[in-house]
């Protein structure tokens, strides 16, 4: 444990002037850094906003329903006279804790699944690839759906329904990856000097695919808060009163004709955090992994 | 989607509830007395005899899923059929019970045979004569198990047998004593159909889709999820309407069947979500109906709960309704679709008699729950989502005036409305409800059936019925048990139904909220629009302005 | 070729197989009982015993299992428990629908799509590439229910230029259609950029330009047949997305097809039309992506399988 705790830091040290060009790089992209302020600004607002301004998300006024806006309720109220703009940034936190959760539990799971079973090939992968291949074939939004609907609605209910949903892609990437590793040179030296497999998959596997999958996962950040979204509004995502915006913008439909802004608020806001994540994705590809570049 | 399911897919195929029918024509239609025939404005169907190609279409959010009488098992198919399928007795047209295809009824003395007298000369949309036998084969054939669809219904429950007595005389055995078995027999699962269309083309004896009845209107195409047309049967029996064709549309979505009416693409929208009611009241080419009658929502109080036991307690529960302010809720949450709740039963039934409405009365609860020990009490509450008007709105309503008086709240947590009829139908021993928002729209305005499903101890879970507050009084089981032997339609009925709703009234079994009106808007271009309060439309003899 | 597709299909058979045996306790783990649903509020547990004898949802687990999987495989899904016809019936009925969208999203994708692609490619650099990479970040980031939405706020609501909802209007096709088109036009259009930029850089293409052939013939005649290979890949997976777009987009404007009889279906416990509705789009999917591999042979004759 000792040795391999050693070795892992010693590689981690290793990278770090790497990892300092990196982020030159990045900075120096221009879709990349587009995202990545997108995303700065909007995690801010929305983890300060709401102690800024202390009013809770939840607690009703019928009498101030459906405001417009106005120096107290920048956005105006909703149908029960709840502040929008500071529902939209406690929904903000939800959806990208959301987001983030979900694709870090599709990585965790999904990585090494693929790279034990690419790896290890045999029987192992064949059975690893069939059920994958089942996974695969129900669109993102219907596996969710049909997950969401089994678990049961709420918060911790959807985001293991979307991780779940977005596990077959990571399962792939891996996979392939592994598959890639497994006929290169270090790869078979490392057999030769008589290294264990796992240790080969831990060590070697892993970290290589991690390129392809670091862009996966930002992409999947934005699919998986929009497949949030697309339950909180078909009323199978996170429940009442919790501020979603999925469920806001499902809402909203009540008040279509009343409040059209009511509409326009949430699914601005889902808008514009998918289109960070997805730049921060692009930006990310070019700078990790030049063979994708386009 | 929220709001866009709302209370109608879960209706009970209801045989338009409604005594109070709004009419959207400024005067009622005429013909009311016990064996009328429908009746629509005379000078319209005048008109009728020559215009042809006029289309009127109705937005409905769910689709029907059957238009066979005997299957049907939504308020929208209900709606649909009793165009082309009619009953022996009808609510339909004036919201008093009257003869349809019966002209007259009479019970033995012990109110276990009902003989129906027919109306002679009719004929099915196939051109076969309607009369005693195919009277007591659509009934006999609503009874079979075979049915691809099983439907709940009182017919099923009280018919022992229809015996043809001639060809028009036909007499129902029942199985126990029924006062308001007309009431019933007005439910459009019973309605007569031809028995020789169900084994005609598409049709089987188990499914018979391609409804042959005697109404007004006959089927043309029911593509599903999408329409139901329907057009004029130039031979019908009665006066003859006069739009040719009906098309009934469904827009699963709320403020879709607001924007089809909005922009007359539609002529008649149901349900639309009323935070618009002002605004679309306030738009001149539009007619905004609010019937209120038929059904009352609740929320209900589980008056054996063992996860609460304060909750048992009368007083408790008496203080919980003075806690909630039901005129604001009307007015911000229901934007005035509805008005309090007075009584265990709609204002339309029979037998209804006037309790309250508990004021809103804070202090009085706060000190209603401290001398029962139940200060600052803890309690639960669910609410389904779209299966009431804004229910998950008033919930969370409810929950902040309960709070106001010193209650915690845990929730309102929700489900839709198929996990939610789960969690509320659990029977005593294992349910784990507390407060939780539930509502009952009849068949038929009458006290019985409303008491006797809802609030006999012979209803609670697993025995059949939806007496989901467990409430269980004696008195009120032997007053309900013995008004339903009292003489149909007599004073010594109304009074045993009156006494049994003043002890359900200080008992409490519910939080008393308030009695749903559904919003439908009618194109000011067309007259003679009915709505029943449950949004069941009735436009057979619409007619343009 | 054939021995290739052949596999492929055989392969197809017990991924069906997969996806039939999830959905199955899938739907059955979701709380509610259809039986209850479809009783009505005031049915007693008399009427809810009978309906659910009367769809055999009162045998055990196994035996329901069993049964579905013997008549799945005579093309029997059972019968829907809300209408009580035939779960392949209810699906047909709807599908026609479905597809109607799906082959207009995917035309009205593909050809502005790819027309996009061959702009910003050609103009590399340029103002105009900027900015059509920047509508296709957008369209990918779009939401679609709030596109939807949007559109129906601005067109049907404000405008009345078209109808909100449904399908009978000719003209309530087309903005359902552009709902479900964003998103497939902005993939089609990045991919259309990039294979077009790796195409123009190849040697026949400088070439075919020094030879004097004309921008337009050198464009059309020899870059876009050699980019079409990635581009008919991303067609084809797209179209396999739309059918699970379409569940959105259906609910939204109420359009008759899968996707809301998927949508109703669940909110019902209907299990028989559910299972129907995830098999056939799986079914779609594998097709299009076998379709997809089939279409390569063509387009690029070096391909063998």
């Amino acid at each position: 444990m000792a040795t391999l705790d050693s070795t892992m830091t010693a590689a981690a040290t290793r990278q770090s002037p790497r990892r300092a060009s990196l982020w030159r790089d990045m900075l120096r992209h221009p879709s990349a850094l587009a995202g990545l302020a997108i995303l700065v600004m909007l995690g801010l607002a929305c983890s300060f906003g709401p102690l800024l301004s202390g009013q809770d998300p939840t607690t009703q006024n019928l009498s101030e329903a459906l405001l417009p806006s106005s120096a107290k309720h920048p956005l105006g109220t909703d149908g029960l006279g709840r502040d929008e703009l500071v529902r939209l940034l406690y929904g903000g936190r939800y959806s990208m804790l959301l987001g983030l959760a979900a694709a870090a539990i599709g990585i965790g799971i999904g990585l090494p699944i693929g790279a034990i079973s690419g790896y290890y090939g045999g029987r192992l992968d064949l059975v690893v690839q069939a059920v994958n291949d089942v996974l695969l074939s129900f669109p993102g939004i219907l596996l969710a759906l049909s997950l969401v609907a089994g678990l049961g609605v709420g918060l911790q209910n959807v985001t293991i329904a979307v991780a779940i949903s977005s596990i077959p892609a990571f399962v792939r990437l891996a996979r392939a990856s592994a598959l890639s590793i497994r006929e290169l040179e270090y790869a078979r030296a490392a057999v030769a000097i008589g290294q264990t497999k796992p240790r080969i998959v831990l060590l070697h596997v892993i970290p290589n695919s991690l390129a392809p999958v670091i862009v996966q996962a930002s992409l999947q950040v934005g699919t998986a808060i929009l497949v949030a979204a697309g339950l909180g509004f078909l009323g199978l995502g996170v429940q009442p009163p919790t501020p979603e915006w999925g469920s806001m913008l499902g809402d909203s439909r009540n008040y279509i004709f009343r409040a059209p802004v009511l509409s326009t608020y949430p699914g601005l806001a889902i808008f514009v955090v998918v289109i960070g994540f997805n730049l921060l994705g692009d930006g990310l590809r070019d700078v990790l992994d030049p063979r994708l570049r386009r | 989607m929220q709001t866009s399911a709302f209370a109608q897919s879960r209706l009970r195929p209801a045989a338009f509830v409604a005594a109070i029918v709004f009419s959207a024509c400024t005067a009622a239609p005429p013909g009311a007395g016990t064996s009328a025939a429908p009746t629509g404005n005379a000078t319209a169907s005048a008109a009728a005899s020559h215009k042809t190609g006029a289309l009127l279409t109705i937005t409905i959010g769910v689709d029907p899923n059957h238009v066979d009488p005997s299957l049907i098992n939504s308020g929208q198919g209900s709606n649909i059929a009793s165009y082309m399928a009619e009953t022996l007795t009808t609510f339909w047209h004036t919201g008093k019970l009257q003869g349809l295809l019966a002209t007259s009824w009479q019970p033995s003395t012990d109110l276990t045979q009902w003989t129906f007298t027919l109306r002679s000369g009719v004929k099915f949309h196939d051109g076969t004569p309607f009369n005693a036998t195919a009277v007591k084969k659509s009934i006999e054939r609503l009874l079979d198990p075979k049915l691809a669809v099983v439907t709940s219904n009182d017919v099923g429950l009280f018919v022992g047998g229809v015996d043809v007595v001639d060809d028009t005389h036909v007499t129902f055995r029942l199985k126990q004593p029924v006062h308001y078995f007309p009431e019933a027999l007005a439910n459009e699962t019973s309605a007569i159909t031809s028995p020789q269309s169900w084994t005609a083309t598409g049709n089987t004896y188990e499914q018979a889709e391609n409804v042959v009845g005697t109404g007004p209107y006959k089927l043309v195409e029911y593509v599903k999820g999408d329409h139901v047309t329907v057009v004029r049967n130039t031979e019908y029996w009665g006066e003859k309407p006069y739009y040719e064709r009906q098309t009934f549309k469904v827009i699963p979505d709320a403020a879709g069947r607001e924007t089809a009416v909005r922009s007359g693409q539609v002529d008649v929208a149901t349900l639309t979500p009323a935070p618009d009611i002002d605004s679309l009241k306030a738009d001149s080419s539009l007619q905004v109906m609010l019937p209120v009658g038929g059904r009352n929502v609740y929320m209900a109080i589980n008056t054996t709960s063992t996860t609460q036991p304060l909750l048992q307690n009368p007083i408790v529960r008496q203080a919980l309704n003075y806690a909630i302010d039901k005129d604001a809720i009307v007015k911000n949450v229901l934007f005035g679709a509805g008005q309090p709740v007075s009584s265990a039963i709609g204002s339309n039934a029979f037998g209804y008699c006037k309790q309250g409405p508990y004021p809103y009365d804070p202090e009085k609860s706060k000190q209603l729950l401290q001398q029962a020990g139940a200060a600052g009490m803890t309690v639960s509450m669910i609410s389904p989502t779209g299966r009431y008007l804004q229910d998950i709105q008033a919930a969370q309503a409810i929950a902040g005036y309960l709070t106001a008086v010193g209650i915690k709240v845990n929730g309102p947590a929700t489900a839709d409305s198929a996990a939610y009829q789960g969690m509320v139908s659990a029977p005593p021993a294992t349910s784990k409800t507390e407060l939780f928002i539930w509502s009952f729209a009849p068949d038929f305005p009458h006290a019985s059936q409303q008491l006797g499903r809802l609030l006999i101890t012979n209803s609670i879970p697993p025995k059949p019925g939806i007496n989901y507050s467990h409430y269980s009084n004696s008195t009120v089981d032997s007053l309900v048990a013995k008004a339903a032997q009292d003489a149909p339609n007599s004073q010594q009925a109304v009074d045993d139904y009156c006494a049994a709703q003043k002890q359900i009234w200080s008992d409490a079994p519910f939080i008393f909220l308030w009695e749903q009106a559904l919003p439908t808007i009618v194109s000011a271009k067309v007259l003679n629009v009915q709505v029943a309060p449950n949004a069941i439309v009735n436009a057979v003899y619409a007619e343009p302005k | 070729m054939a021995r290739f597709l052949a596999r492929r299909l055989l392969v197809a058979i017990p991924t069906l197989f997969g996806v039939a045996t999830i959905v199955f306790f899938i739907v059955r783990l979701i709380p509610g009982d259809p039986a209850r649903v479809m009783a009505g509020e005031a049915a007693g547990d008399d009427v809810v015993d009978r309906i659910r004898a009367n769809f055999g949802f009162d045998q055990p687990l196994p035996v329901q299992y069993a049964r579905f999987i013997a008549n799945l495989l005579r093309g029997d899904l059972g019968r829907s428990i809300r209408t009580g016809d035939s779960a392949v019936n209810e699906i047909v009925q709807r599908l026609p629908h479905t597809i109607e969208l799906a082959v207009l999203a995917t035309v009205l994708g593909a050809l502005i799509g790819i027309t996009f692609g061959i702009v910003a490619a050609t103009n590399r650099g340029r103002p105009i590439d900027v900015l059509v990479s920047a509508l296709s970040v957008s369209g990918m980031s779009l939401p679609t229910y709030w596109l939807g939405l949007m559109l129906v706020i601005v067109f049907a609501v404000n405008l009345r230029w078209l109808p909100a909802a449904g399908a009978e209007d000719p003209r309530g096709v087309i903005l359902p259609t552009v709902t479900l088109a964003a998103l497939s036009t902005a993939l089609i259009a990045r991919m259309s950029r990039s294979a077009m930029l790796e195409v123009l850089g190849q040697e026949y293409v400088r070439t075919a330009r020094a030879k004097g052939v004309s921008g337009a013939r050198v464009l059309l005649g020899h870059c876009l047949p050699n980019a079409l290979l990635p581009i008919v890949t991303v067609i084809a997976l797209q179209f396999g997305a739309l059918l699970g777009g379409a569940v959105l987009t259906e609910t939204i404007f109420s359009w008759p097809g899968m996707g809301r009889l998927l949508v109703d279906s669940i909110f019902a416990r209907d299990y028989p039309v559910v299972q129907g509705c995830v098999l056939l789009f799986s079914v779609g999917f594998i097709l299009v992506n076998l379709l997809a591999d089939f279409l390569y042979a063509v387009v690029d004759p070096r391909i063998r399988y």
